[in-house]
């Protein structure tokens, strides 16, 4: 294959892994409105100094938008980092429910809808962080899961990894790739890795 | 409403530059302030701190000796300073003709009286606004270290927006600024340059920021009117078909990283200036798409002659890297006799993995190494210097856990290493600490970074109790001098003075005073927050004065959960504190 056909493919794997990504995105958020209520008060207590109150970082790191999403695979992953390690005075000292409430919080400013039921620890392996819909303000978070509205990746200019459009290996609650799209979309203009679009090997849990 | 708005802006600039001189004396009453010549760059007072680590050499070690092993527990405070900005606390302080120039973050820059710690200008850096998306570039204003450099009566800036602005050292005014580099891209420094032979030497940072792919610089310019002499790149040399192989198939637009992010040093001798090199991005070969590639320079050392920027050599302390183990760190030149023989050594523990290196800086030639931390990502080096790494640690599919050591925030971090000429030791600040990675894979947005990794939380290793260590060894042979552990990990640079001492701090907010041939501490004092930045001394009127920041760390926080029975301030507290001893203790 030649290096445009290749660039071609990748493009057309990448559409695909945004609209796959998508669709694994929980149905319904399975935490409550009260219980990402008190999650954003426990938030802006113990983590809004450093984190931002919008969640835009601050001295600690942005917990809203892509980059936050897109790199911790489910919401496990990063309940996990957070409730061992946070807040700096007293890691991993608040309260078990505290922890998840503030989980709740967080993905609630990330766009996930409340839903009927409080978030477990046992639902955070399956929430996939990538397949949020886009980060919004909780007042503004749509009525319905917006899942359906993902759209392939626009052109955004930005460079992308060389492996960009590459269908890499998976393991676990990352974005899997799916192959053969049909349409060719062009070769986002962010740089992206070189391996992006290609299926890379994963691990099943 | 439009007009009184504009007049207010125009008003605000004005005073962006605040002189209180010119408020408080008559006409013409800035003060007088003697020019840094480049003899004094080369030689510089053993009285006065004039860039990042005193001396060219980055040695971090002062010749003063009125603070010593016999009175330094009698250390009082002589004055203390909020810094103007919150963030990372990364101050290095300078002083020349008793004048203190204190940058921060969002490259604020002030002037102080050094003896009695009164203002005397400051300088507010006025920078261009990211959207709020862009959250790792953001975050390098608030990352901001040894920013400044002092030449002739300038001072020298690099800022977070890639600009080099050349102020008047006694008035804070703008003599000249130029835009190096794009920032709208995501280019911007976070380190100072050195100035040397009217060239200033600086690298950019910023290049793990998606849109930068391709370009990452070591760059010289003239110190009178910062017209660009030559620039490098290490992540793409024409010039060396070695280092292009290095990256497989991945061409410079998808190449990241490459980061000279700590400032590099100089030896007159040869007209070379050395720098160490950040980690490739993104961080995992799977994704990145290199394959087996060494990627140079990334992890390396490069040997530039620093009239024309061409590489003399370069060194590459942990090729393949996957896991963010970073190895630009402070390169520390020192002339030793090694068997009989007088060698110019480098001596840097490179990267967060904490291997120290002795090189041969003439030619590279690899002397040495020694593990001081615990870490599981290199398993031996060849006599030649070849670095072998763990390839079972190396990610094959999305989301694989492998357990990492040491740590993405190290082992070694950007807190710099001292050498003593008295003790032929050099003393660097490390963390035993683990933490697993996984890669993943994802489309990469403007303003952020493209490490596509995702680390668990630090954890000390198997058996390791004291995360903190201390550890000074020869740097003839690398044999252990002293070791000091624990529990919390240091926060600071560490500063070694004629005095015998080696001074630095710690996550628990402890700065202590060590003997520099025990190890045993002889002063210890708790401040308000973790010790940080680059602690520094100097001298005036016969009395020294020792310099210790404070403020905000994200390494004590980061590494926190490892000794839960220390709690780190949620309060910044962002400072400088003085210490000098009574005035009656007999000196």
């Amino acid at each position: 294959m030649n290096r445009k056909a290749t660039m071609l493919a990748r493009s057309a794997i990448a559409a695909a892994m945004a609209l796959a990504g998508a669709g694994h995105a929980m149905a319904q958020g399975s935490f409550t409105a009260e219980q990402a209520a008190r999650g954003q008060t426990e938030y802006n207590s113990q983590c809004g100094a450093c984190h931002g109150f919008q969640l835009e970082g601050g001295v600690g790191p942005v917990l809203a938008g892509a980059e936050f999403r897109t790199n911790w695979g489910t919401a496990a992953a990063v309940h996990g980092y957070f409730s061992v390690s946070m807040p700096p005075q007293a890691p991993g000292r608040l309260s078990e429910q505290a922890y998840l409430d503030i989980m709740a919080h967080i993905l609630n400013f990330n766009g996930l809808p409340a839903g009927d039921a409080e978030l477990t620890l046992e639902d955070l392996p399956s929430v996939n962080m990538a397949a949020l819909p886009e980060a919004a303000a909780p007042e503004a978070a749509p009525a319905e899961a917006p899942a359906a509205e993902a759209a392939p990746a626009a052109p955004s200019g930005i460079p992308q990894a060389y492996t960009w459009g590459q269908q890499l290996p998976t393991v676990g609650g990352q974005t899997a790739a799916t192959p053969a799209a049909p349409a060719a979309p062009e070769r986002p203009a962010i740089p992206q890795a070189y391996t992006w679009g290609q299926q890379l090997p994963t691990v099943t849990p | 409403m439009n007009v009184p708005f504009k007049h207010a802006l125009l008003a605000v600039t004005a005073l962006s530059v605040l002189t209180l001189p010119a408020l408080a004396q008559d006409a013409g009453g800035a003060r007088s302030y003697a020019p840094v010549t480049n003899d004094m760059i080369l030689n510089p007072p053993a009285e006065e701190w004039l860039m990042w680590r005193r001396t060219l050499d980055n040695q971090g070690f002062s010749p003063l000796d009125t603070i010593n092993k016999d009175n330094v527990d009698q250390l009082t405070l002589a004055w203390a300073w909020p810094m103007a900005e919150v963030g990372q606390q990364e101050t290095a302080p300078l002083v020349h003709d008793g004048i203190m120039f204190l940058s921060t973050n969002q490259n604020i820059v002030q002037a102080l009286d050094a003896k009695t710690g009164d203002l005397i200008w400051e300088y507010r850096h006025v920078l261009p606004e990211l959207p709020a998306s862009y959250g790792y570039q953001l975050n390098q204003a608030r990352r901001q270290k040894n920013s400044i450099a002092l030449y002739d009566d300038k001072v020298i800036l690099a800022t977070v927006d890639a600009k080099l602005v050349s102020l008047d050292a006694a008035t804070g005014q703008v003599v000249w600024e130029t835009q190096v580099y794009d920032s709208s891209l995501g280019y911007s420094y976070t380190v100072g340059p050195i100035v040397v032979n009217d060239k200033i030497i600086s690298a950019i940072s910023g290049c793990s920021i998606a849109q930068t792919a391709g370009g990452c610089y070591i760059a010289a310019h003239d110190v009178n009117t910062g017209e660009e002499i030559w620039r490098f790149n290490t992540l793409d040399d024409p010039n060396n078909p070695e280092q292009q192989a290095s990256w497989g198939d991945v061409p410079p637009e998808n190449r990241w990283g490459g980061t000279p992010w700590a400032t590099g040093s100089y030896d007159p001798r040869t007209n070379t200036t050395f720098w160490g090199i950040g980690m490739p991005g993104p961080y995992a070969e799977l994704v990145r798409g290199s394959g087996d590639g060494d990627v140079l320079y990334t992890n390396a050392t490069l040997a530039l002659d620093a009239d024309t920027g061409e590489r003399k050599w370069h060194y590459s302390h942990l090729p393949r890297d996957n896991w963010d183990l970073d190895s630009p760190f402070e390169r520390v030149l020192i002339d030793e006799e090694v068997d009989g023989e007088m060698r110019h050594l480098l001596v840097t523990v490179a990267g967060k993995n904490g291997i120290a290196f002795a090189l041969d800086r003439d030619t590279g030639e690899y002397l040495w190494s020694k593990e001081t931390v615990y870490q599981n990502v290199v398993t031996s080096i060849d006599a030649d210097g070849r670095v072998n790494i763990n390839e079972d640690l190396i990610p094959t599919a999305i989301g694989e856990e492998k357990y990492i050591c040491t740590s993405v925030s190290g082992g070694k971090l950007w807190q710099a290493g001292a050498y003593s000429p008295q003790t032929k030791a050099f003393y660097v600040p490390l963390t035993e600490a683990c933490n697993t990675v996984s890669a993943s894979q994802s489309e990469f947005t403007a303003g952020n970074a493209v490490g596509a990794m995702r680390f668990g939380p630090r954890v000390l290793p198997e058996g390791i109790e004291n995360a903190g260590v201390i550890d000074a060894f020869s740097v003839i042979d690398g044999e252990d001098v002293w070791r000091h552990e624990q529990r919390t990990v240091p926060t600071s640079s560490l500063l070694a003075t004629a005095g015998g001492l080696v001074f630095g701090g710690d996550a628990g907010r402890f700065v202590k005073a060590f003997d520099d041939e025990t190890g045993e501490v002889l002063w210890e004092q708790r401040l308000n927050a973790p010790i940080g930045g680059h602690p520094m001394t100097y001298q005036i009127d016969g009395e020294q004065y020792v310099v210790i920041p404070a403020g905000f760390s994200a390494q004590a926080g980061s590494s926190a959960s490892m000794y839960p029975e220390v709690p780190v301030p949620s309060g910044s507290g962002n400072s400088i504190f003085v210490f000098k001893l009574p005035a009656n203790s007999g000196n």
